[in-house]
């Protein structure tokens, strides 16, 4: 089976970056898996979906509620519904959320497909992502690999 | 007289953070603003006190659509302090790498944003419900583009392979022949794409403009060559600021240009088409006189025209250039820094990109201007705004709003690059 882990964010853009992080961090930790790294364009999220049977998606998304901060959604694809219902920030008008659409409506989604989403809080301009955040990296990275490469 | 508030909240498909605000009271405009309010993200101050070397890598990151664009203007900008011209191979292959960012914008534009204003679709989502091949050739053509950028800068997204005197190393032969099937491919689909275009309805506007783009002698414009207008206009790229203004405006981020009279004008690809037409290839062309779509085209609705035909040219030239370019090249030319003033004027895909650099006797980056072709756009985009609910007050409020959003896409706004996010309000009162 083909996977590929895709970590989407703006490292320029505060906690946005974490789904970066995450991904340097998989590399790093197991340099044998494909990962990836994405800005978030939509058309570019497309172009992975054919080219593999396992996609694991991670991104940032916003709330408002401090107590909130760092904790981890797990989404597949038959919840994907409930995407609307996520804060995503980005400036790209075609995004994740538009690209995961897009995927559906074409039949073009991976069998398996998997979004890890981290709730944050600040997305200024700025590098270097919030101390709440720092301990779900290896969060989000222990869940991903128990979940889908033990 | 009776007053009436039409609100939209939120402008999709374009870039970035902005807003429309129209006043309609009876059946005149009260009040019309294009806001910009993404933030100023300050590229040309923290430019200063950098090295030169690092000035294309850190413009690219400007821009996720158009790197390419901020990168060219930025070495030739940088080329011009050093007293080199860059020729040969490494000069084609500039050419070659802005193709791959015409395809993939372009066919982003034309298919995702442009193409549901016309079909009635709320986004591409929608068309792809009911004309999924459609948006499938629309992706695949897109990555074409992307592959040459990808192949050529590095990576897809802020590529890191431009460098000042050429590109830091450059990829087999073998690797570009194989994308030669995909651009005919690609071309054939572009082809397709103009002729689709061209049957579009498109509204009753046509605009007295002034169009302003590079002409160069010999091709097409990418990177060289004199700005010039259908009004008269022809001038040194060194001389842009002695001819175009910046104004501050209180409700926008992004500044607005005017020209030496103090108006809008027009940059872009149906001002490059206008102002650049017998320089398309033969089969770009041809096409443009098989659908009857000749210069001076005035209707700005017709821009998505205009990028198709763009888009056959763009793969048209990828093909020849790969097939002529003398791939033994070494990937850069030495060249000494000098110190003093350099100015870089390219065609992004939305229109000319000016900047200017001091560079000091260490290399390093005194002062810098940047000047993107949204920001240049801007004010025309709001004369436009202005002139096309004059002439059609009396639409519905919700045909009329559709329309002013399309009035806005028809510049393929990039508003990230402009300012350095778009919101609708609609205010009538009648």
């Amino acid at each position: 089976m083909t996977h590929r882990i895709i970590g989407i964010g703006n490292e320029f853009r505060s906690d946005d970056g974490i789904g970066l992080y995450v991904a340097r961090e998989i590399k790093k930790q197991y340099p044998h898996l494909n990962v990836f790294e994405s800005d978030g364009d939509g058309v570019e999220l497309i172009s992975h979906f054919q080219k593999c049977d396992l996609l694991i998606l991670i991104d940032a998304a916003y709330t408002n509620k401090f107590e909130d901060v760092g904790k981890i959604i797990q989404l597949n694809a038959s919840d994907f519904d409930k995407i609307s219902n996520i804060h995503f920030v980005s400036s790209h008008n075609f995004g994740l959320v538009e690209a995961l659409k897009m995927g559906k409506t074409l039949k073009i989604l991976p069998d398996d497909l998997y979004l890890y989403v981290i709730l944050a809080k600040n997305f200024d301009y700025g590098t270097g992502i919030s101390e709440q955040l720092k301990e779900s990296i290896e969060k989000i990275i222990s869940l991903i690999i128990k979940n889908h490469f033990h | 007289m009776k007053s009436k508030t039409i609100k939209v909240d939120y402008l999709a498909r374009v870039e970035g953070e902005g807003s429309l605000v129209v006043n309609i009271k009876g059946n005149k405009i009260k009040d019309l603003k294009f806001k910009i309010f993404e933030p100023p993200r300050f590229f040309e101050a923290f430019l200063v006190g950098r090295h030169f070397t690092e000035v294309p890598d850190i413009t690219a990151r400007i821009c996720g659509i158009c790197p390419i664009a901020y990168q060219m203007s930025s070495v030739h900008a940088m080329e011009s302090i050093a007293g080199i011209k860059i020729e040969g191979p490494i000069r084609d292959l500039r050419r070659l790498i802005y193709c791959g960012e015409w395809i993939e914008s372009h066919v982003l534009h034309i298919y995702f944003l442009h193409a549901p204003d016309f079909l009635g679709y709320e986004d591409a989502i929608q068309i792809a419900k009911d004309h999924p091949n459609i948006v499938k050739k629309a992706l695949e053509m897109k990555k074409i583009g992307n592959e040459i950028v990808n192949l050529l800068g590095g990576r897809e997204i802020h590529p890191i392979n431009v460098r000042v005197g050429g590109f830091y190393s450059i990829p087999p032969k073998s690797e570009f022949l194989l994308l030669i099937e995909r651009l005919k491919w690609a071309r054939d689909a572009a082809v397709e794409t103009v002729r689709w275009a061209a049957s579009l309805p498109f509204p009753d506007f046509d605009v007295d403009y002034e169009f302003v783009a590079l002409s160069h002698p010999d091709e097409y414009p990418f990177n060289e060559g004199r700005l010039i207008s259908n009004k008269g206009l022809n001038i040194d790229i060194s001389d842009y600021e002695n001819n175009f203004f910046e104004e501050h405006v209180a409700y926008a981020n992004a500044l607005h240009s005017v020209n030496r009279k103090g108006e809008p004008y027009f940059v872009g690809p149906l001002a490059r088409f206008n102002l650049n037409f017998d320089k398309l290839s033969p089969l770009a062309k041809e096409l443009a006189h098989e659908v009857g779509f000749i210069p001076p085209v005035t209707n700005p609705f017709k821009s998505i025209i205009a990028r198709a035909i763009e888009t056959v040219y763009a793969c048209d030239e990828a093909i020849r250039l790969i097939e002529n370019i003398d791939w033994s090249t070494k990937p850069y030319v030495e060249f000494e820094m000098k110190e003093g003033v350099g100015y870089g004027c390219t065609e992004a895909p939305r229109g000319i990109l000016y900047h200017r650099y001091r560079v000091g006797k260490n290399g390093l980056v005194e002062s810098a201007k940047i000047v993107p072709p949204t920001s240049q756009n801007q004010k025309q985009i709001e004369k436009d705004l202005y002139e096309f609910v004059t002439k059609y007050i009396n639409l519905s409020k919700d045909e009329l709003q559709w329309k002013l959003e399309q009035v806005i896409r028809n510049y393929d706004p990039c508003i990230s690059c402009a300012t350095h996010f778009l919101k609708l309000e609609i205010i009538r009162e009648d």
